[in-house]
């Protein structure tokens, strides 16, 4: 009974648990998460920051063109981002992102950064929002 | 009966032989399972080549990341096993077929032109060189010049210019006006080193026209640098010739451009500078 009951189900398990165990670990370590939203981040920031051919970029002065630059030529990649400015708002992905922002943290990775921007003379905060599933693939 | 107790009791090859067989060929399938997955693991190449394109699509990402005006040349170590491809917003890294590889995206945009390119397998050069030159970056194929300034592209007014040829063929030290219509682009050639200096009026899209220019003046001739400078009619003296770009309310360039020598392919390079300039601005 032992023998039936405990020996094989945990030799079973043990053996499972080595095989699946460095599979996953090195499967994590190809899901850049943290990695990827920080260089989304870094890009939209360039993207809606002030730039004159002039004076070359001004940073912490929102540009004119928000409404046109936030907007980057997406991959097949399933995420989704929001970035916003006081008023002003642009959503990549929308419906993948109003899926996936009620269920975040839980089902899915959820990053935010807010920066404060000169616009007009006034401070205003500028949001970026991302939202990655918790392994990445094809959007749909 | 004592026959019938004997046959009861179990003979010594059941109490040792069989439990000792039957653990020997459960450790053995077990080890070997274990041996097998762990030969697997370390044979199989699946995440080095997940690892790979993730770590080129993330770098092609970075270069988007990177401050406008600046340009950059990033040597990229490849691993010369793997073929690597980079194509419209994909990274695919593969030992033998790329439909048998690993594939990551990275994300373009509208303001820049990516360069792709395709690395076969076995190949001989250990590194992929990835650049960022004005509004173009990804993957190098040619020298670059570091300077090439960036352009961003905005709406602005409808413009209509012509190309005065002639006059460009008589560009010298004496500035002529080379376009009209409602752009006004005034240029002199003076002999020094390749660089270009653009002055504007306050109308913000004669900088942007300028920067077109600058760019297209890069493409045509092995300039060292360039400058974009405003211009204040008030602190001009009334005989400087870029007096009339600044009083000038619409689109107005002034180019002044020094080059090692104002010959016909100059002035050939000039031209072709200028029109492409304003059609890319147009």
């Amino acid at each position: 009974m032992l023998y039936w009951f405990f020996y094989i189900p945990l030799t079973a398990f043990v053996i499972i648990a080595l095989v699946t165990t460095p599979t996953s670990i090195l499967n994590q370590s190809v899901q850049p998460f943290r990695l990827d939203a920080g260089i989304t981040e870094e890009r939209l920031y360039e993207k809606v920051s002030d730039y004159s051919p002039i004076l070359g970029t001004q940073y912490g002065t929102l540009t004119d063109q928000f409404d046109k630059n936030a907007a980057l030529l997406l991959s097949d990649k399933r995420y989704a981002y929001k970035i916003s400015a006081g008023q002003k708002a642009y959503v990549a992905n929308k419906e993948f992102y109003e899926d996936a922002v009620p269920l975040a943290p839980i089902r899915y990775n959820r990053y935010t950064i807010t920066k404060m921007f000169t616009s007009n003379g006034k401070q205003i905060p500028v949001t970026i929002d991302q939202v990655y599933p918790k392994s990445y693939e094809k959007i749909q | 009966m004592s026959s019938l107790s004997r046959n009861r009791r179990a003979s010594v090859p059941d109490i040792i032989l069989s439990p000792t067989f039957t653990t020997v060929i459960a450790l053995g399938l077990v080890g070997l399972i274990i041996l097998s997955s762990i030969y697997k693991l370390g044979s199989s190449t699946e995440f080095e080549k997940q690892i790979f394109s993730a770590d080129i699509a993330l770098l092609a990402d970075s270069l988007y990341a990177v401050r406008p005006d600046v340009n950059l040349i990033i040597e990229y170590p490849a691993p010369t096993q793997f073929g690597i491809k980079i194509e419209p917003r994909l990274v695919t890294v593969y030992q033998e077929k790329p439909e048998d590889g690993k594939s990551f995206w990275y994300n373009e945009d509208k303001a820049y032109q990516f360069k792709y390119g395709a690395f076969p397998p076995k190949r001989k050069t250990p590194k992929i060189t990835f650049f960022k030159q004005g509004n173009t970056l990804g993957v190098l194929t040619t020298n670059i010049n570091t300077a090439t300034p960036y352009c961003e592209i905005r709406p602005h007014q409808k413009t209509s210019a012509r190309i005065d040829y002639p006059a460009i063929a008589g560009i010298g030290q004496q500035p002529v006006d080379v376009a009209t219509g409602n752009v006004q682009i005034t240029a002199q050639a003076l002999q020094g080193n390749p660089t270009a200096t653009l002055y504007v009026n306050s109308n913000p899209e004669s900088a942007q026209l300028a920067c077109q220019i600058a760019q297209a003046l890069f493409e045509e001739f092995p300039m060292e640098g360039y400058a974009i400078i405003p211009l204040n009619p008030e602190l001009l003296s009334p005989d400087d010739p870029r007096l009339k770009t600044a009083q000038n309310q619409n689109i107005a360039v002034f180019i002044e451009l020094t080059l090692p020598a104002i010959d016909v392919q100059a002035k050939a390079g000039i031209s072709q500078a200028v029109a492409t300039g304003v059609k890319d601005f147009v």
